[in-house]
């Protein structure tokens, strides 16, 4: 077991690696001349030039590869704003929490899904059914910041009842979360469901049954365990995606935290803000899929004992 | 403890029925067979004959919304299984009745150590401590050969033969008075068939356990059974002791079964046939559903209910010719 964690450590490394270098290299080929947007249509090409050789931005591609990778993963620094003239780190440690806590809510609620998609299969073809696959559809159709817009009309303005914008409560956070998580409980629970269904008709669901089992302790111990083992996988991509919708989520309702950060940084070609931005929520994601690695493991022993009975192996063969 | 001479288990004109999209499928249409104490009977058929049908019945697990039993009673030492509410079918199943599934690559939990599986049916129904329960369970794998160290490991760690002994081992825990075998080597090479038959014998002499043994493989029958039903399209076209069944076969359809084994001694070049295939079984022909298939059909045949007729004390058969 920790042999595969550490193994799919390794991976989350490789990948959160692989992420910066891809994002350095999109900011370096994006056409918009940072030095030209900083200081304006009235400079001279002079101005400009030197501007850029003080930015760096005159080197070679693979120094300011290298030079951005080095700072960023050794000396945890991810430079200074060109616009702000602060440090990107602080920035991003002070805008974090709330990104953090809003993704972590939408997660949370995200995971309705679940007893939604399976009442729908239990009760496979009833009314229970129709209505969470009704229910399921238009979570999944509707786009997050249309319904975001509609609930500011209706709990803000019509009936005064929700904050539209900023942070500060509890209650500043329920339309934005409500909005980030509608597509994933939505995709969650028709996973769900149709994973259920593959083993409501298995056969060791009969045998469970031909054992005398109540019909709970058939779903809760013999269906669920085997049905959720697929459905793990999609609660960590629904969940990668909540990310990108965070970033327009937190736009709309005005909220600052980095996917604002980002969203402004964009306009001024900042490129260290954008940068620290993509490998802060790189590492997020990346994290996210580690957990659900090691969940996988820890709910399917077939996996599980492909390493455990690889480690007994090795034991025998050092006695 | 039932007296020797008693029905455990009796099966009186027993019909099930299943919808599917909109048409009938007459799976069983009025089965009675009976068996006592420590028998085993064997239903014989072809495919779709209706012998899981029956079985399933028997443990009410036909699956609620496509099957109904329009009729009949299925007597477990005089109670009706039928008339019961299914809370008191949950003490039942697994307990006085128990079932072997056909397939045993499927019919273990794939995420439970096999141990816990035969663990929890024993913990269910009997008044013991997990700690108890696990020790019986351990008894059981030892019984069916399998060693204690393996208590832990999962299906996906044991060969096809291995899972057919867990399930057995889960089937016979809380020694049943009856077990139901669909099929139970049929997935099974033929060196494992003959181990695995060899410990359903082995236990159930052991535990004095009925069996109904669902096969469509007459070896498997010569060597397992007191009686024999020959199944076909959902009814008993002939029943009787293995002797009477094996040396006097009666019903042309029992004959053909017999006639389409290879024989070694004549040294024939082609297999003998049944022509024809079996008959839908939502759309059943009048009279006798075997007469489109029967080499000695008269008109006779073509309407009308078949007689059952007795041709020794315990042999009966379903045809107009005899």
């Amino acid at each position: 077991m920790r042999r595969y964690i550490f193994q799919r450590l390794i991976l989350t490394v490789v990948v959160v690696l692989l992420a910066a270098v891809l994002i350095f290299t999109i900011m370096y080929f994006v056409p918009g001349d940072p030095a030209r947007i900083a200081l304006g249509s009235t400079a001279t090409e002079a101005e400009v030039y030197e501007y850029r050789v003080k930015l760096g931005l005159e080197d070679p591609y693979l120094i300011q590869l290298g030079k951005f990778m080095f700072n960023a993963f050794l000396r945890l620094d991810l430079g200074t704003s060109w616009s702000r003239g602060v440090s990107v780190m602080s920035g991003l440690l002070e805008r974090l929490p709330r990104t953090f806590a809003l993704g972590i809510s939408c997660v949370i609620l995200g995971l309705v899904g679940l007893p939604l998609g399976i009442t729908a299969a239990i009760h496979r073809g009833h009314w229970q059914d129709r209505v969470c696959s009704v229910l399921s559809m238009v979570f999944i159709s509707v786009p997050d910041f249309w319904l975001a817009l509609m609930m500011i009309l209706l709990f803000s303005v019509r009936l005064n009842l929700l904050p539209s914008f900023g942070i500060g409560s509890i209650q500043h956070y329920i339309m934005p979360c409500i909005a980030g998580a509608i597509a994933s409980i939505g995709t969650l629970s028709r996973q769900t469901r149709s994973s259920v269904l593959e083993v409501i008709n298995a056969d060791f669901v009969t045998t469970a049954r031909s054992k005398g089992l109540k019909e709970k302790a058939v779903i809760y111990k013999h269906m669920l365990p085997n049905a959720l083992i697929p459905v793990i996988n999609v609660i960590g991509t629904s969940f990668a995606k909540c990310v990108g919708g965070i970033i327009v989520i937190e736009q709309i309702f005005s909220i600052p935290g980095v996917g604002t950060y980002m969203n402004m940084a964009i306009g001024s070609r900042d490129y260290p803000i954008i940068r620290g931005c993509v490998v802060i929520l790189a590492i997020y994601t990346a994290l996210l899929n580690l957990l659900v690695d090691i969940a996988y493991a820890v709910v399917d022993p077939r996996i599980k004992a492909q390493f455990t009975a690889q480690a007994k192996r090795r034991k025998k063969i050092h006695a | 403890m039932a007296a020797k001479d008693e029905k455990l288990l009796a099966v009186e004109d027993l019909v099930v029925e299943y919808t599917s999209g909109g048409s009938v499928i007459h799976a069983v249409n009025g089965v009675s067979f009976d068996l006592r104490q420590g028998e085993t009977i064997g239903l014989v058929g072809e495919t779709g004959a209706g012998k899981t049908t029956i079985a399933k019945t028997i443990m009410r697990i036909l699956p609620a919304e496509q099957a109904t039993v329009k009729n009949g009673r299925i007597l477990l030492n005089g109670e009706n299984l039928l008339e019961k509410k299914e809370a008191e079918m949950l003490d039942v199943r697994g307990k006085q009745i128990s079932m072997i599934f056909q397939d045993p690559m499927t019919a273990l939990n794939p995420v439970m150590s096999v141990g816990s599986q035969i663990a929890e049916v024993i913990a269910l129904h009997s008044e013991v401590t997990k700690k108890e329960a696990e020790e019986r369970a351990l008894e059981m794998l030892r019984m069916v050969g399998i060693t204690e160290e393996r208590y832990d490991e999962f299906p996906f760690q044991f060969s096809g033969g291995m899972k057919q002994r867990i399930v057995i081992a889960i089937a016979l825990a809380c020694n049943p008075m009856l077990l139901l075998a669909d099929e139970p080597t049929t997935a099974l090479d033929v060196t494992i068939q003959a181990q695995v038959l060899e410990m359903i014998n082995d236990l159930k002499a052991k535990l004095n356990t009925s069996l109904v043994l669902i096969t469509h493989d007459l070896g498997v029958v010569a060597e397992m059974c007191d009686k024999v039903a020959v199944v076909y399209a959902g009814r008993i076209v002939e029943m009787g002791s293995k002797e009477d069944i094996f040396d006097h076969p009666s019903h042309p359809y029992t004959k053909g079964l017999f006639h389409s084994l290879p024989s070694f001694v004549l040294g024939e070049k082609r297999l003998h046939v049944i022509e024809g295939m079996p008959p839908d079984p939502s759309n059943l022909p009048e009279g006798c559903s075997f007469h489109p298939r029967c080499p000695y059909v008269t008109e006779a045949c073509r309407s009308g209910e078949v007689p059952n007729k007795e041709l020794t004390p315990s042999h009966y058969c379903r045809c107009r010719c005899i």
